[in-house]
């Protein structure tokens, strides 16, 4: 009879211990996680995606490239269209980044849009932009790239990528480039402020 | 001995519920997938559950299949089966009857054929609608008060078949469903014949086929090829704009810009939130998708194919999707809190506890009779596993919910058949008569069925007003004012026994005395919780609505309570309720309890209306008379008995 009384209030004491255990630990870990994300410094903000690699064909001059060439350098992927206007206004700007760091970032911008199309639309801006001499300017003509690497349908959006070949922010729409976010951001990454590993 | 015989129970009861039933593709791992749905992120086996629950009243399909020798056999079809059918194997899912539809005027409107089971598939429903749509669109702008039985079954009908569409075209983005029998054709689009194509795959060819299509379209006389073009553009067409669907969100956030935002597949592409890591994603989908559409149709194509294929592919999926999803995103996924939801959904804890508290009070009531020693131990352990159960199931809650086990009404009835079990077991414990098992049981099995009513939307798990969701004055006071709910019951069923008994004996009987002692007991305990998380409650209400006491509905009940239950105790102590006068009015106690608890949140004003609930009021009244009239009957006896005494004494 003891033995059965003691048995009963050992369940009892466990179920106790359980409840309380559980709402402790629980309690703790979601305290940890709140403390942490405040503690974080800003610059320290960004995801990290594994960059994924591709290679591509300019078509202007026909030469081909494969992206992780290109590591160690600030690489932007931009996805866009002749036709689409966000894309248009977007690009003098990446186009001042480029002029701004020459040697330090590279952009590949990919349109899904024929050759032709695509050059005789740079033919008619070389001028406007001033970009001819620009070494560090990839122009892609791919139907494939936007959909099967990066999940792209919709035009613009761009994707960029830190030294270590990180995809560490992505840009949707022209508005962070007309605010000048990514060019700050650019600059960052240009002046090794963002790597913390 | 004894010990061993008890063991062997608990081994059968728990092995009655791990029995597998053998099953084409192993869900352990897909049903763990995050998703989600209704603001928490919670297993697709929940999500599952709650679908179809909401469309066929019950979380599982009885239906039949093929047996080995090629018997018909009936089989229940799990809702995890149920919803990867509708994702994978439209066709099947298109003509499976799952709509239960009771009300007969929706069932001759929809001019259906009446049946025994209520029961429709999609395609037999779906033609009827094309009539409806306009008084359908009239019926919803009516308020819903107002609308007729037939109007409300129409639109839940309604509501619940776009449900269904939504769920079940949600992978069409990425499931390949196209492919090209002319060679020409398919080389003409940029495509290779005998290969099958997602719309994803279509997309990136998407400006030729348009310019192909106006081309086409513009001709009198068409070649088969251009036939062909035809109806697969007409398909393309049709997948790719109507059946864009947004329920199924699937896919955690990949950047810290919309951290909280999910996405369906469909959604992904449309709100710019494509990543490489998507693109990964979605060939894990596509093949969890395609290996369980081979394994379940693996008769049909005579195909001989590794049995683990889809839960290799689904564990693949579920390790990409909690693990390797960049960690400084806090996307609150929480495997083990999933997988936790997985085991609380397939047990069914509360369930287990329901029955073992009946079997128990029914071996109680057979151990008066015969066999009493042996009898009454089995029920005493029955009644233990059945508050394992509770506790278990109450853990598992908090572990999945972050949260305090009290916050919602039909949490509230959980935590209190939990304190009644211990309470109970503690006064068995002490006088190892049957008492405490008699009060757990009844009080448990009870309360768990009242809990069963309220969980009855499926979604027990919801989340919570801002207000409720303060951790630590809501831990202290809703707990404190919970245990002392949980007392009162617990004192007011000890009185109803002791009434009962003092029929037949005499006042000053050990038995009658010793049930009166643990009553006055456990009175005294839950005056000193009740009052304390009354004030409790009052600190708490000071910090979060900066008001000590408002006189909000729900304060005048906790305060009716604690009022009632003092009066009662300094009845007793200056000598107007004496014995069984004051276990009459503790049988009132249950209604007070029952007005502060629930009887509250039918009025629907305050700030403590959590647990609004509208079919309840015709029980509670039903339940307080009930009380009332136990009351005056008791009186009644116990008086004319006094008068027998006074008179063969006299």
């Amino acid at each position: 009879m003891v033995k059965k009384t003691n048995f009963t209030f050992i369940i009892i004491a466990l179920c106790i211990l359980l409840i309380t255990t559980l709402s402790v630990v629980d309690h703790f870990s979601s305290s940890f996680s709140d403390t942490s994300a405040k503690k974080l410094p800003s610059n320290q903000d960004f995801e990290k995606h594994k960059g994924v690699n591709f290679n591509f064909v300019t078509t202007i001059d026909n030469k081909k490239f494969s992206l992780s060439q290109f590591k160690g350098k600030i690489i932007i992927v931009n996805f866009w269209a002749t036709w689409c206007k966000p894309c248009l206004t977007e690009f003098p700007i990446m186009i001042e980044i480029l002029k701004k760091f020459p040697k330090k970032v590279i952009l590949v911008a990919i349109s899904n849009q024929e050759k032709k199309i695509i050059n005789k639309f740079f033919y008619d801006r070389f001028k406007k932009w001033g970009i001819s001499k620009l070494e560090n300017m990839f122009i892609v003509s791919d139907e494939e790239l936007a959909i099967k690497k990066f999940n792209v349908m919709v035009v613009p959006e761009t994707f960029i990528y830190d030294k270590n070949f990180e995809i560490i922010h992505k840009v949707v729409g022209a508005s962070q480039w007309q605010s000048g976010e990514v060019l700050k951001l650019i600059g960052d990454l240009v002046q090794k402020k963002a790597f913390t590993q | 001995m004894k010990k061993t015989k008890f063991n062997i129970l608990l081994f059968l009861i728990i092995f009655l519920f791990l029995q597998n039933i053998d099953a084409k593709v192993d869900l352990t791992y897909i049903k763990k997938i995050p998703i989600l749905h209704q603001g928490r992120v919670k297993p697709l086996d929940s999500f599952a559950r709650v679908s179809l629950l909401g469309i066929h009243g019950s979380e599982s399909v009885r239906t039949t299949a093929k047996g080995k020798n090629g018997s018909q056999i009936k089989v229940k079809m799990s809702a995890m089966d149920w919803l990867l059918e509708i994702l994978f194997d439209q066709d099947k899912a298109m003509d499976r009857k799952v709509f239960k539809i009771r009300n007969f005027e929706v069932v001759n409107a929809l001019k259906l054929k009446s049946s025994k089971k209520h029961l429709y598939s999609f395609n037999e429903i779906s033609p009827g609608f094309t009539p409806l749509f306009q008084s359908i669109n009239d019926y919803s702008n009516i308020n819903q008060k107002r609308r007729t039985p037939y109007q409300n079954h129409l639109l839940i009908l309604y509501n619940n078949m776009n449900q269904f569409f939504s769920i079940q075209t949600s992978f069409n983005i990425l499931m390949p469903y196209f492919n090209f029998k002319s060679k020409k054709l398919a080389e003409k689009l940029g495509f290779e014949i005998r290969k099958f194509y997602s719309i994803l795959d279509i997309e990136k060819n998407k400006d030729l086929i348009s310019k192909i299509r106006k081309r086409t379209s513009a001709k009198k006389r068409l070649s088969q090829d251009e036939q062909e073009f035809l109806s697969f553009y007409a398909n393309y067409e049709y997948y790719n704009f109507r059946k864009r669907s947004f329920i199924l969100k699937v896919i955690p956030p990949q950047w810290k810009q919309n951290k909280n935002e999910w996405f369906s597949p469909w959604n992904v592409i449309e709100a710019g939130a494509g990543s490489p890591e998507t693109v990964k994603l979605f060939n894990l989908w596509q093949k969890v998708g395609l290996s369980y559409k081979l394994l379940i149709n693996k008769t049909k194509y005579e195909l001989k194919l590794p049995k683990d294929l889809f839960l290799n592919a689904s564990k693949a999926l579920f390790e990409r999707v909690s693990k390797k999803i960049p960690k400084n995103i806090d996307t609150s996924i929480r495997p083990v809190a999933l997988s936790f939801e997985v085991v609380y959904n397939r047990w069914g804890f509360f369930t287990i506890a329901l029955f073992s508290f009946i079997f128990s009070f029914l071996l109680l009531a057979i151990s008066w009779t015969i066999k009493p020693k042996l009898l009454k131990t089995i029920s005493f352990w029955l009644m233990i596993l059945g508050v394992t159960m509770v506790t278990i199931g109450i853990s598992f809650r908090i572990y999945i919910m972050q949260r305090p086990p009290v916050t919602t009404l039909y949490e509230s009835i959980l935590f209190v058949v939990w304190i009644t079990g211990i309470f109970s077991l503690i006064i068995e414990k002490i006088k190892k008569n049957g008492l405490g098992i008699m009060v757990g049981t009844l009080l448990g099995a009870a309360l768990l069925l009242v809990a069963r009513g309220n969980a009855a939307d499926g979604n027990s798990m919801g989340m919570l007003a801002a207000v409720l969701n303060t951790r630590f004055w809501l831990t202290t006071h809703v707990i404190t004012i919970t245990i002392g709910y949980g007392a009162c019951f617990v004192a007011s069923v000890l009185a109803h026994i002791y009434l009962l008994n003092r029929i037949k004996l005499n006042k000053n009987d050990p038995k009658v005395k010793g049930i009166f002692d643990s009553m006055l007991g456990v009175t005294y305990f839950a005056l000193l919780f009740t009052v304390t998380g009354t004030i409790l409650g009052g600190i708490w209400a000071d910090q979060s609505w900066g008001r000590f006491w408002g006189w909000d509905p729900k304060e005048n009940g906790a305060m009716l309570i604690c009022l009632w239950v003092v009066g009662m105790l300094h009845g007793r102590i200056s000598g107007y309720l004496k014995g069984d006068s004051f276990a009459i009015t503790m049988v009132f106690t249950n209604a007070i309890v029952a007005i502060a608890w629930f009887g509250v949140n039918l009025l629907g004003v305050g700030l403590h209306s959590y647990g609004f609930t509208s079919g309840i009021l015709l029980s509670l009244f039903g339940f307080i008379l009930l009380e009332v009239v136990f009351m005056v009957v008791m009186w009644f006896i116990l008086k004319k008995k006094e008068m027998v005494g006074v008179v063969n004494n006299g």
